[in-house]
């Protein structure tokens, strides 16, 4: 028998995956069908009589960022420093709380050993009060909040998911999304599925195709933005060079190929240390304040890069190190260039920060610092309006 | 600004949205996860309590060893193997290109690349039936048949869409889609988004995801497999070097990096040149019989090509001239080595495929040939099992 999608019951509504109501695709088609379409709005078109004049490879000339919009009706894409215009965060829920998951209960040690998770319970009431208000902060200066919902008890391809609330793991760029490919010890144990979920969202409800997946023995997550042509991505257990490679053309495709990749080759093999700070994701050790000014764990950070910025006179705060271990203080998200959310805990740095002339809106996030996130992990940006370059 | 949940809007009426599930196949999967007793050892590279475990490990899972994990099925026609799964669109009264606006206003430029072959009238009931008819044959022969629906009046990036039937259009590998992008002259003018509109339905109904679209100015649209390590692609107005060097590293991962590319320069500039049989796409001009035996439109194929296929062993079975003019008889479906599916009025390269000793299943499907379309171009593989090899 042909599948026609109309045979089985629905699922509950809090096991099916998030659709919206009407979808951002379906409103797009919707208000381009009362269009009235004519030949002229078709790029290279030269008029009637003319179709033998028209070159036939014209349109090999026609870059995707021009029309891809056309298509899904919205701009997306976070590649800089621009004035942030759009986010999702995650509605937290039970199921966020890790010290349930079977494989906690089972091997504690396993699942703490790539430090991860802290020893404190999770306070999911607490987690949820501060989500709401982040999305709050993030409304109130001017940024559309998409909140995310996963179903009751998502699963991951070898277990119970953990920590859907790291909406940044799907990087969206100019055009699309980016689906990465987890290496480190938690993240796979009950992670693969999480950033699949996310893309598959974005997708069907605001349009955004995937550019890339991660495929083959590659491994990569997201890096970090400096400038609209800079970005700095940590080569570590969780992004391979085999990583690299395969998201290396498709973000100079997208990015603009004289885009700066700076490589920062981390000291640790763990996702994060606590006593020392130092961590395999970009976002915990370097962030953006200002297209001349950035915020570093030292530490955390590889010597080439550490002359890198230097050399191309960039103004450098540095994060106080007990802040780094207990608050996260590098996780901050830039709503526009001098100005940033910031961990409300992280005060010594956020008073450097400030000192250096950037203005800083504190949250309080201490929620998912205690087990290795924050805001920057927390938010899946999807538009950012163009910012400014460094180097052209 | 706003925050967002998803049920702020009315949903369209049924017809205007686009086509999804009463369950898609990856909720029901997570549902059937959700019943699992989780345990570490379902866990790769866990090696038991208190057992050291090598922060590197997961560098070595391929992601052809997780995907299906996440999504719950496989994926993927890259060879002659088996066919298991297609999926073919639901004819609708939007398929008649005769109403399209631009066919209206200017007829010449419409016709220009040689797409619209030999009426200027479609038969949508004839069309209906001879893809039910073609549907029931896959079944018969043992395929699973997805049925692709369109929204009412569906839009694409430049004006109201056509060509909805070509379902092939979403190069379905071992993981994943490809999102295309179309290069010659009528597809950009009304036919920009339909590949991304089937690579958002198969990834929300189906959980494919897309591998990569192709970006930038490359232009490519998919060629067709001889066996599991030999692809040929059409080069021309369809697809430029930029679009398949963009698509070669993904076919390689997911293939195998062994896997023959075998580049067809097409003869013209045109989609199909109605004098000479010729066809820009790889599949309308050369297919895989069996893995030594090959039917191939000689004229619409350049001497490389030739040379190779003769170099390599294969027999070589040539499309009758008229046939391949009138009724695309070179654009085949693959059933499994030695077993096609092929257009019932080729009679005389039908004679010729079966004295090789191949077994043909002939399909009327006239009224689809009308529009310079073939069974090849209305069928999205969906799925195949793993076939011959050409080389190893």
């Amino acid at each position: 028998m042909a599948i026609n999608g109309r045979e089985g019951t629905p699922l509950p509504e809090g096991k099916r995956s998030q659709e919206f109501t009407l979808s951002e695709y379906d409103a797009w088609q919707e208000r381009q069908r009362g269009r009235n379409w004519t030949l002229n709005d078709v790029p290279f078109y030269q008029g009637k009589g003319k179709s033998l004049e028209q070159n036939p490879f014209d349109w090999h000339d026609y870059d995707y960022l021009n029309y891809y919009d056309q298509v899904i009706g919205r701009k997306c894409g976070s590649a800089g420093i621009g004035k942030l215009c759009d986010v999702g965060i995650l509605q937290v829920t039970e199921d966020d709380d890790y010290a349930s998951h079977p494989y906690y209960q089972e091997d504690p040690e396993y699942m703490d050993r790539d430090g991860f998770f802290s020893s404190r319970t999770m306070d999911i009431s607490k987690m949820r009060d501060q989500q709401a208000r982040y999305a709050e902060v993030l409304e109130e200066n001017g940024v559309n909040v998409y909140w995310i919902n996963y179903p009751d008890k998502p699963m991951g391809a070898y277990g119970p998911m953990t920590n859907q609330m790291s909406a940044a793991e799907l990087t969206v760029l100019p055009g699309g999304s980016i689906i990465p490919k987890k290496a480190y010890a938690l993240a796979p144990t009950s992670g693969f599925g999480r950033t699949e979920y996310l893309a598959r969202w974005a997708f069907w409800n605001l349009g955004i195709p995937v550019l890339v997946t991660v495929i083959g023995k590659g491994s990569w997550v997201t890096g970090v933005f400096l400038a609209d042509d800079l970005y700095c991505q940590t080569m570590s257990v969780e992004t391979n060079q085999e990583g690299m490679d395969q998201v290396e053309p498709v973000m100079r495709r997208v990015c603009g190929e004289n885009l700066h990749i700076q490589k920062i080759y981390v000291p640790t093999y763990n996702y994060f240390e606590r006593d020392t700070g130092v961590s395999a994701h970009t976002d915990m050790v370097i962030a953006p304040l200002d297209i001349d000014k950035v915020l570093v764990h030292a530490p955390g950070i590889d010597v080439d890069t550490h002359a890198f910025l230097w050399n191309n006179g960039y103004k450098i705060i540095e994060v106080d190190h007990e802040e780094q271990c207990a608050a996260l203080a590098c996780n901050l998200i830039p709503l526009e260039p001098g100005r940033v959310i910031m961990h409300a805990g992280a005060k010594r740095t956020i008073e450097a920060v400030r000192k250096a002339g950037v203005e800083v809106i504190p949250v309080e996030y201490d929620e998912y610092n205690t087990y290795g996130a924050g805001l920057h992990c927390a938010t899946m940006q999807i538009l950012r309006e163009p910012g400014p370059r460094k180097f052209s | 600004m706003v925050q967002f949940n998803g049920d702020e809007n009315e949903a369209l009426p049924e017809p205007r949205r686009s086509h999804s599930f009463a369950v898609t196949e990856y909720d029901a999967h997570q549902e059937v996860l959700r019943q699992r007793d989780w345990k570490l050892k379902d866990v790769p590279f866990y090696k038991g309590k208190g057992e050291t475990h090598d922060p590197f490990d997961w560098d070595n899972l391929d992601y052809l060893d997780a995907y299906p994990q996440i999504y719950g099925r496989r994926c993927g026609s890259a060879g002659i193997g088996t066919l298991r799964e297609v999926g073919i669109t639901r004819p609708s009264a939007d398929d008649e290109y005769s109403n399209h606006p631009y066919f209206h206003e200017d007829k010449e430029y419409m016709n220009r690349d040689g797409f619209f072959l030999l009426s200027d009238v479609v038969d949508i009931e004839k069309l209906k039936d001879e893809a039910a008819a073609f549907a029931e044959k896959f079944e018969e022969n043992g395929v699973k048949v997805y049925w692709i629906e369109y929204p009412e009046k569906p839009i694409a990036a430049f004006g109201p869409m056509m060509n909805m039937h070509s379902a092939a259009e979403l190069a379905i590998w071992p993981g994943g889609s490809i999102i295309p992008k179309k290069g010659y002259a009528l597809a950009p003018t009304a036919g920009l988004g339909r590949a991304e509109y089937l690579a958002r339905w198969a990834f929300w109904n189906l959980g494919i995801p897309p591998l990569l679209t192709v970006t930038g100015k490359g232009v490519w649209v998919t060629g067709t497999f001889l066996a599991d390590d030999v692809y040929c692609q059409g080069m021309g107005v369809e697809t430029n070097w930029d679009g398949l060097e963009q698509v070669t590293p993904v076919l390689k991962r997911v293939c195998g990096e062994d896997i023959h590319i075998q580049p067809i320069r097409s003869p013209g500039w045109k989609y199909f040149d109605k004098y000479t049989g010729a066809n820009t796409h790889g599949g309308m001009v050369i297919s895989g019989l069996d893995v030594n035996k090959v039917l191939v439109h000689a004229a619409g194929v350049d001497i490389d090509t030739h040379m190779w296929l003769r170099k390599n062993g294969y027999q070589v079975i040539e499309a009758d001239t008229h046939e391949q003019i009138n009724h695309s008889a070179a654009a085949i479906v693959n059933l499994g080595p030695g077993h096609v599916m092929m257009h019932a009025r080729a009679e005389k390269t039908i004679a010729a495929v079966r004295k090789a000793g191949v077994e043909v299943v002939p399909i009327d499907y006239d009224e689809y040939n009308k529009y310079g379309a073939a069974i090849t171009c209305a069928t999205m593989l969906i799925d195949r099992d793993p076939g011959p090899r050409k080389f190893s």
